[in-house]
Order: C-alpha cells, then structure tokens, then sequence
C-alpha cells in the first residue's frame, strides 16, 4: 500500500498547495491584503508567491528523491519518480498565475 | 482557436485512417515518440500559449475603474428586469429595457430579488450572474447606436425562456434626451 | 472427469438456488452485476425517451407540446437520470461483473455490500421514477442550484425526490466504491503484482478512489439542502448569513470530477479491446497508468470552471482555467497511446472496432471543445448555451456511450456464449453516429447563435430555427440506432450459435472460464506471471477448469478465494466470503424506509429505521467469522496461508479504511463549508457565537484523551467516548446559537451532530468488538475486529476534538 502512496505522493502535494492557493486567495480578499502595498507587490500577492514558490521546493525535492537510479528500476518506483515529476509539472503550471493574475478583482 | 481546434481534430483523424491503411508495414513504434511527442509535448505547447492568451484577455475584460465609464444597475427577479440609469434629475428606472449611451464602457451593477439569473447581451459582452447577497459588475459597451437583444442565461424557473430583455444604445443626442427624462 | 466434478462441487457451494428466494438473497457478483447493467440499461432508455420529448419540444419555435413546467422536469430528469441512474450504476455493474473474473478471483471483496448497492440503486431509482409518474419530478436542473431548489421557490416536494433519492443512489455508489477497491487491492490471483495488473483494473482503482473523495461533497450538500428545505437551516440562504455559491461549490466538488469518473472506466474498456483488435500489447502501459492517477487527481482541480460567471476574482479563475487545459495532457497521453498501439499492430475492423472510432472521433471533437470553454473568456460567451449541451454530450456519449457499445460487443459472448452477428450492428452503429453529430454539432452552431440551454420556447426569426429542426431529426435517426442495437442484443441472446472459448483471442483472465461464466468463475486460481496470462498459456482455461491451480479441492462448504500482498501480488491470505443471504435487500429496506420517511416528512418516525440500522448492522458483521482457529490451511500446489479471520488485515480492515476515508471526505466539505461562509458569505458576522465554556472543552478532550490510549481497556475507551458525547452534545443543546437564526448556528450544528454520531457509532463498535471477544470469536481475538474497533475509536476522537475546536475556540479568542 505504501508503494501506491508513493506513487501519489507528488499529485497529493499537488491537490494540497493547489487548493492552499486557492483559499489563501479567499481569505487574503475577505481580509483586504491586496490592499497592503510592500515594495512593488501587494502582501496578498507575496504570500500567495511564498506558497507558490515554497510548494515547487518541496516537490522539486520530492523528484530528486524519487529519482530514476539503477537499484530503482522496478515499475512502481518509476511510478512515483512520474507521480512526482506530474505534481511539480502541475504545481508550476496551475499555480503560474499569481505571478499576474488580478488578485481580487 | 476554431482553425486550430479543426487542424488538431485533422491531424488525429488522419493518424487514425493512416493507422488502418499502414497495416502490415513492419517497423517497430516507439512509445516514447508517440506519448512524449503527441501526448505531452504537442499538447503542453499549444495549451500554455492558448492560456496565456486566455488570462490576458481576460485581464483586460475586467471592470478597472475609468473616469469614462458609466454606472447603470440592473436588478433582475422572476421574469422582470429593472434598470437604474442616471438621469438628469436623479436615477431613471426602467422595466426590461435599458438605456446606454453608445461608444462608452457601462458598468452594469447586477442584483436579485430572488434566485440567481443572469445578465446576457451576446453582441456587447459576456455574461455575469446576479446572485442573491453578492452584488456582481459587467463591463459592456455598444459601439454604435442601436437595439440590442438581452436575455437571462442563467435557469431561473418557469418563466426563463421569456426572461428577455432589450438595450437601448443611443447616440449623444439621443442620450442626453433620455437624461433629461423625455421618453425617447 | 474431473472438470465435471469440481464444477458440480463449486456450483453446489457457489450457486444462487433456484425460486424468488434465492433470487432475492443472491449475493453473486456475476448476478449482481449483469442486474445492475440491466436497470442502468433501462434507465438509460427511460433518459433517452425523455430525450426524444425534448427535442420534440425544440423542434420547432414558439412549440406549445408541453408547457415549460412540465419541460422543467423533462430535462431535469434527462440529466439526472443520465448521469446518475445510468452512467455511474452502468460502469459499476460492468466492472463487478468483470473485475474478479480479470483479477483471478470468484468474487468481490464484500459480496454482501454488492448484492446491498444494487438494492439502494434500484429503491433510490425507483423513487425518482415515481415522482415523475406523479408529475411532480424534480425541475430545478440536474445541478439543481439553490435558491431555485430552496423552499420559497420550489415549495412543492419535487426537489426532496432528487435530494433524497439522489443520495440514496450515492450511498451505493459509495459502498460499491470500497468493494471495488479493495477486490483491486487485495483479491488478486497469486502472482498478479501490481504491474501485471490489466489496466482496466488500474482504471477502476482511480475511479473507486475518485467516487470515495467526490461522492461525500454532495452528499453533504444534499444533507445541508434538505435540512434548510425542511428546518428552514439557512446554509444557502443570503439573507441569513448562508451562501447560495457553497452549493455550487459543493456541487461541482463533486460534478466535475464525476464527469471523469464516468470516462475513466470507458476509457478502461477502451485501453482493454484496442489492443486486442490491433493483435499487439498495448503501447506505453506505464504511461497510461502513471496518466490516469495524474487525471484522478488534477479532476479535482477544475470544479470552478463551472462557475466562471458567478463573479470570481481573476485569479482564482486563472487557476482553474490553468488547470482545466491541464487536464488535456494526460488524455492526450492516452489517446496517443491508443493511436499508437493502432499504429504498431494491425488493426482489424470488427464491430467493437468500429464504435471505438466513432469513440475517438466524437471524443476528441468533445476535449477540444472543452479546451475552449476553458478560456475564461470565451466561456463567458459560451457558459449556459447550447453549446455546452453539445459539448458535454460530445463528452458524454462519445467517451462513454461509444466506448460502452464497443464494451457490449467485444464482451458480449462472454455474457451469452454465442457468437455475434456483424451487419445490424453495423447499420446501428451508422444509424448511431450520424444521428449523434447531427443532433448536437448543430447545437454548436445554435449555442454560439446565442441559444440558451434549458429553454422551453425560442421565438421565430433569430436564426435557430433550421438548427433545431435538424437537430431534432438527428436525435430519431440516433434513437432508432439505439433501437436497432437492442433488436441486435437480443437476436443474439437468442438465435446466434455458440461461439467458441475467447473468440478474440484475447490475454486476459476473464476468458479463462466457460461461457458465460459460472456462479464460481474458475474451479482454481492460477499463477500469473505477465500482463496477458492467456498469450502465454492459451489452455489456461483448460487446466484451471481440471483443478490445477489454487484452491481447487472444495473445503467446509466454504467460498473461499484468495488475498494476495497488495504489491507484489504474494499470496497473503484465505478469504472465506458470506454466502447468499437476506440481509442485503433486508438492509436496503430499512435505509429506504428511512427515506421515505423523511421524504414524508415523518420525522420523528425516522428514528425507527435509524434504530433498525443499527441492528442489522450488528447482526451483519456478528454472522461472519468461527470460534475457533484453523492455522495454516493447505491451498494446492504445495503451499498454505491462514484464513481472512486470523489476520490482521483482512479485506475488513481495508474496506473499514477506505470507507473511514470517504467519511473524511465529507467531514473535510462540512469544515470547508464552516471556513467558506466564515470567509466570504454576505451578512458575517453572525449575531451571536457559541457561549464558550472552558469546562465543557476540557471534559470533552479528557474524554477524547482517555479515548485515543492505546493501553486502556474497552471500559475506559467507552467512558472517554461518553464523555467527549456529553461535551459535544452540551454545545449543542445548551451553547450554540439556534440552527434556523444564522447559517453560523446552522453549520455549527451541523458539525456537533456529526462529531455526537461518530461517537455514537464508535461506542457500538467497541461494545460489539467486546461482545465477540467475549463469545470467542476468533477475528475479535486474533483477526482484524480489535484493530477496526481502534481505527473508528480514533476516527471519532478526531472529529470530535476537531468540532469542539471549531465551535469553542473562535469564541474564547475573541
Ligand atoms: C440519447 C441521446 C441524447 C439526446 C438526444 C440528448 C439530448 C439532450 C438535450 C436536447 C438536452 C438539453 C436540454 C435543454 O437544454 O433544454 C440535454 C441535456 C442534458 N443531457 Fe442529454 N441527451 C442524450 C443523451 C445523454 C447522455 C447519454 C447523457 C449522460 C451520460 C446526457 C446528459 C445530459 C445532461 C447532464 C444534460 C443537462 C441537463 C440539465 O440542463 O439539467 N444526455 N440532453
Ligand atoms: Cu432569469
Ligand atoms: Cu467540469
């Protein structure tokens, strides 16, 4: 069982920094951080980047872990190193509109 | 986006018929090139540009605040739409028809009375719902004068399908006339 | 001969007896599953006549065929019927119906849960069915929005049929979900590890995980309606604090991802009969698989496309939108993989063939128009016309009917034995695909025209006109396709010859048996050693039938098949499976009183059912098991392993895992429902918060405390679950604002009966596992019972100290 929570791993991370961003979204709206200006950014856009950013790290980190090596050449492990891989892939494509999108509008 | 949905749909059936004709042809078939290349590779690439396209379209969609802009209200409830336009002597409220001025963005300010409906005038935007509680903003203009169709796109209930709507874009002329309240 | 005898002893053992009893206790999944595809079947064409009635309506402007109340409810009907009481108990019955007989076993995992799913299926179907008879059907749309569906505009009973009857489906759906699951998990023939696994069963695993985690939301929001329909609880209502937006996100929680949990098992059907008409393995197996579990979990990434006009901030639309194209990738891996296996076999143009292009050219043509209503803007031109229509039926039918209709003629003489005719089947296919484009292509057209969908009437002289007409000749050219179909089925049923053992010449297991199949499917188990046994050992079916795999010698009386290590396919364990019984339909009964009564409004009636639930429940899980133990038994071939009772994880304690997962689905949406309305709900704050009391938080997490101890005894564990009751219910009764003043006193109260039941439940449970301990039950001793016990124990001690949290602590903050 283990090994097919492996496999998932990186698409969990996924669902769980997607759906962070989303609420953070929410909520930084509901408490008006889009109005708070540091620097060039709103804080609701700098929190929203932390996450993003922070999210990427772990999941980069989970793909070097999980990496293709010579004593990993059964199916599930490339399983998980693919599961991996999808998440970072997702996480950074999914996620590439805080870097622009209208926060609260 | 339609070309390109048309080219796509192209190219798989033509992989399809080709793969009936081929047979017997005997090289082997790399997975990697057929899922890496067809399966990863081409779609990545034309999503992200269409999406890219996508977001910054729509950025440009949204209501930004704009001394130009004119602020109208439309409140729908079953089957009936009552605009509030601004007139010379207060707001001018209308029923099932609305009242613009042509060549200038209208913020249409959406409320109900009742359950959810939506404001829709194909020619001049999208469409936005009017949900209980949560008052909405949609960017529409008319760039020439004229008579627009509206309807509500969002179902609503017995009377949906006759929950219409007309808007009225008038020149400047025609405009200020209606500010000053002479029935147009 | 010694197939013969094996085949007399099994059926002797395996069988369903002949009369309406045996009909009616049968717990056989062949049965089960062949019924259940019947009544999707007939639910199917129910759908399909309300179709017909549809575009009758819009053939022509300004119709007056019926009038727009009555067109409410035909089209409410055609999409609920058609998603729920067709697509979904269609796939479920094909995949118990196939899945053990691929996988190498005689049975699902919990054939009891089988024979009860089907039962709700039928009585929640029935229902709806009923309601429509009356004329009073559900009419607010299949997604059925609030306020439209709240009391003040729907005062009549139509939408407590869909509430009600709805869900009662979808606890079947559930309970289906976990039996799936754990048969794919744990009831495989030895040797079938993971990666030799066929990949339908790598399909049906996603979808079951997917049904556990999208199922719960709108069950949930089903629950919540109903309580503001029949207590006045304002969840959805502005006014009060509520949100008519959490139904919507409730909802498409669960209608997006659904939408793929209906392609996923089609497109296993698909990834299973491609390979087999191109005569070459299926390409980049690995691909596929690593594809579906991406496409399981970014499904649950778009529900808000729906939702694009509701007037969501940019960005959280960006997201969506951003995952919504995303979701092409991984079903473009497959389609490619799919093209690509055409293109390095040699395809062969038999009939499930031909559906199957009819799949991939409608398909297709379905995804790219998704891809466009994906764009944010163009979905705000788009959204509610009928262009969506046709979108999500060149979804729908294409990658579901289509691959459906491939399914029914590749497995067909694995259902009769007969061999198939080819050339009515291929008018109907014609008759099928042109009827379909012509239908709804057009509405494309009418849709970007500016077409609503869900209208009754469209006046003259806006252009549609020759569209509709068109559309709706289409749609009779596709129903008499669909006729032609049936009469084809049914020759065949009847009048072809028999057709000889795996006509396609096929490698996986399910052709390894006679057919059709008996009650036991094979007289022993083999040893699988790659993906396609049937390449390999053509004559498997032979030698299996003799008796020369696992398990071949009859013992005790007893059905037994085996549970292998999840991975590596080792054999694990024996797992005698209850025979046929009563208490399914029994069962199903009850629950369906329960909903009637409440659909009768008899409230404090209901308390019967719920008594009798508990009741049967006991008596459902007290009938299993010995008294005594049996050690290592010998299984054939020189091997041995213990039976389910006397190991630690039987197919019970996973099928209790994942059912406690689906459980924290739900729980997961009612705390994102507390959140949500908390955050962005119109008229927050609310009057008044619950009157904390430092006290009562205490008692309750000491009684949640002495719970969680692993070392105490059943008595202390009880005690700390009372105690952590009495807290949950103090705040309940004497501290929480009233449930009908705010949609805050509504939620909380929500959450403390939730929390208040988990302990109710998890106090039965531990008293039960006492109970056996003290008759002697061998699986409360050394089996899986103690551990089940805990792993609902903790379940409630969690939710319970998360409810108390969340009502106590905002309040003691502030
Ligand atoms: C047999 C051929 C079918 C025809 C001719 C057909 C026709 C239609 C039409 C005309 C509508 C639009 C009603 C309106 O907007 O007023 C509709 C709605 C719908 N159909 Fe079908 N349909 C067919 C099969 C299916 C199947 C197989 C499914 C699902 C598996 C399905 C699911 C739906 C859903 C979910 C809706 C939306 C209902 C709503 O708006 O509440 N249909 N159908
Ligand atoms: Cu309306
Ligand atoms: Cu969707």
């Amino acid at each position: 069982m283990t090994a097919l929570l492996r496999a998932a791993a990186g698409l969990i991370i996924w669902a769980i920094v997607f759906a962070s961003l989303y609420a953070l979204q929410g909520l930084a709206c509901a408490l008006g951080w889009d109005k708070w200006q540091i620097a060039e950014a709103s804080l609701a856009r700098l929190v929203l980047l932390a996450v993003y950013t922070s999210g990427i790290g772990v999941l980069a980190l989970l793909c070097w872990r999980y990496r293709p090596r010579v004593s990993r050449r059964q199916f599930l492990d490339r399983l998980a190193f693919a599961g991996a891989a999808a998440g970072l892939f997702s996480l950074i494509y999914t996620g590439l509109p805080v870097v622009a999108a209208s926060i609260c509008r | 986006m339609l070309a390109g949905a048309a080219a796509i749909f192209g190219l798989v059936c033509a992989l399809l018929l080709l793969a009936f004709r081929r047979r017997g042809a005997d090289q082997p078939v790399s997975a990697t090139a057929w899922i890496v290349g067809g399966g990863l590779l081409f779609p990545i690439a034309t999503l992200s540009a269409l999406l890219g396209y996508g977001l910054i379209v729509g950025e440009q969609l949204l209501p930004r605040a704009d001394s130009a802009t004119l602020r109208v209200g439309a409140e729908a409830r079953r089957w009936q739409w009552t605009f509030t336009q601004p007139g010379t002597a207060g707001p001018i409220r209308t029923r099932d028809v609305l009242h613009v001025p042509a060549g200038r963005p209208i913020d249409v300010e959406l409320t109900t009375r009742d359950v959810i409906h939506a404001f829709w005038v194909p020619r001049l935007a999208g469409k936005m719902d009017a949900i209980p509680g949560r008052p909405n903003v949609l960017r529409i203009e008319a760039h020439r004068p004229g008579v627009y169709h509206g309807l509500c796109a969002e179902f609503c209930g017995a009377g949906h399908a006759r929950h219409g709507f007309r808007v009225v874009a008038h020149d400047a002329a025609g405009w200020a006339r209606f500010q000053a309240g002479e029935a147009p | 001969m010694k197939a013969l005898r094996l085949h007399r002893a099994f059926e002797a053992i395996w069988g369903t007896p002949a009369g309406w009893r045996g009909s009616l206790a049968t717990v056989n999944h062949s049965t089960l599953g062949v019924r259940l595809m019947v009544t999707a079947f007939v639910f199917f064409l129910i759908g399909g006549v309300l179709a017909m009635l549809i575009r009758a309506q819009l053939a022509t402007p300004g119709s007056a065929f019926v009038g727009p109340e009555i067109y409410n409810q035909l089209f409410t009907m055609h999409g609920s019927i058609m998603m729920f009481l067709f697509a979904i108990p269609m796939f479920e019955g094909f995949a118990i119906y196939m899945l053990p007989k691929m996988l190498g076993a005689r049975d699902l995992a919990f054939p009891r849960m089988t024979a009860y799913g089907w039962w709700c299926y039928l009585f929640g179907g029935s229902m709806l069915l009923v309601s429509m008879l009356l004329g009073i059907a559900p009419d607010a749309g299949w997604f059925l929005y609030t306020p439209l569906s709240s009391k003040p505009y729907s005062p009549g009973i139509n939408s407590d049929f869909w509430l009600l009857g709805i869900t009662f489906v979808e606890i079947s759906a559930i309970v289906t979900a976990v039996d799936i699951i754990v048969s794919i998990l744990k009831l495989r023939a030895p040797g079938m590890s993971l990666d030799r696994m066929p990949l339908f069963a790598w399909y049906m695993l996603v979808t079951a995980a997917m049904m556990l985690i999208g199922f719960p939301p709108l069950i949930l929001g089903s629950i919540l309606l109903e309580l503001e329909r029949a207590f006045g609880w304002p969840f959805f209502e502005a006014a009060r604090g509520g949100d008519s937006l959490l139904w919507q996100h409730l909802f498409w929680l669960f209608g997006h991802p659904e939408v793929y949990i209906i392609f996923l098992p089609a497109a296993g059907a698909v990834s299973t009969i491609i390979p087999v008409m191109a005569r070459t393995p299926i390409l980049g197996y690995g691909w596929i698989v690593a594809a579906i579990l991406a496409l399981g979990f970014l499904s649950f990434g778009l529900w808000v496309h729906h939702m694009f006009t509701v007037g969501i901030p940019h960005l959280a639309l960006a997201f969506f939108s951003a995952a919504s194209t995303l979701v092409a990738v991984p079903t473009g891996v497959q389609i490619f993989a799919w093209l690509g296996t055409l293109w390095a076999g040699r395809p062969q143009m038999h009939l499930p063939m031909l559906y199957l292009i009819g799949f991939l050219v409608t398909f297709v043509l379905g995804g790219l128009t998704g891809v466009m209503v994906a764009m944010v803007p163009f979905d705000w031109q788009a959204h509610d016309t009928a262009f969506i229509t046709a979108h999500l039926h060149y979804v729908l039918v294409g990658g579901f009917v289509f691959p459906m209709l491939a399914a029914a003629y590749y497995w067909l003489s694995h259902f009769t034995g007969r061999r198939y005719s080819y050339t009515l089947g291929k008018a109907a296919f014609w008759l099928i695909f042109i009827g379909f484009h012509l239908t709804f292509f057009l509405m494309h057209l009418t849709g970007l025209l500016g077409q609503p969908r869900r209208i009754d009437t469209y006046p003259e002289g806006v252009g549609w006109t020759l569209y509709n007409l068109l559309s709706s000749v289409g749609a009779f050219v596709m129903a008499t396709g669909i006729a032609l179909f049936i009469i084809d089925v049914l020759l065949q049923l009847f009048h072809a010859p028999r057709a000889p053992r795996n006509p396609w010449r096929a490698g996986t297991l399910e052709w390894a048996m006679m057919q059709p199949p008996p009650s036991y499917n094979i007289a022993s188990l083999p040893q699988v050693h790659d993906r396609e046994p049937l390449e390999t050992a053509p004559d498997l079916a032979l030698s299996l039938a003799r008796g020369e795999g696992y398990l071949a010698l009859p013992r005790n009386g007893w059905r037994e098949t085996l549970a292998v290590d999840t991975k590596s396919g080792r054999i694990d364990h024996i797992v005698v499976l209850p025979g046929n019984s009563l208490l399914p339909l029994g069962t199903a009964l009850v629950t369906g009183s329960f909903f009637l009564l409440v659909l009768l409004k008899l409230y404090p009636w209901t308390l019967l059912p719920l008594a009798g639930l508990v009741v049967l429940g006991w008596r459902w899980a007290w009938v299993l098991g010995d008294k005594h133990a049996h050690g290592e038994l010998p299984i054939g071939r020189g091997d041995h392993a213990p039976i389910h009772a006397e190991v630690r994880d039987s197919p019970g304690w996973w099928g209790s895992v994942f059912l406690s997962i689906a459980d924290g689905s739900l729980f997961a949406a009612l705390i994102f429902g507390h959140a949500y309305l908390w955050t962005v709900a119109p008229n927050w704050p609310p009057p008044a918060l619950v009157t904390a009391s430092l006290p009562v938080v205490i008692a309750g997490l000491l009684g949640a405390a002495l719970a969680a101890r692993r070392s105490s005894g059943v008595t202390v564990t009880g005690a700390g679950l009372g105690l952590l009751l009495t807290a949950l219910l103090l705040t309940a009764f004497r501290l929480a604002p009233s449930p009908t003043s705010h949609a805050y006193g509504a939620v909380v109260a929500v959450l403390l009966a939730y929390a208040a039941l988990h302990a109710a439940l998890a106090l039965v449970i531990c008293c039960f596992a006492r109970a056996r301990r003290r008759a002697g039950y061998i699986a409360a001793i050394n089996g899986a019972e103690p551990r089940i016990a805990r792993l609902w124990t903790d379940y409630a001690v969690a939710a319970g100290a998360i409810a108390l949290a969340c009502t106590h602590l905002p309040a003691l903050l502030s």
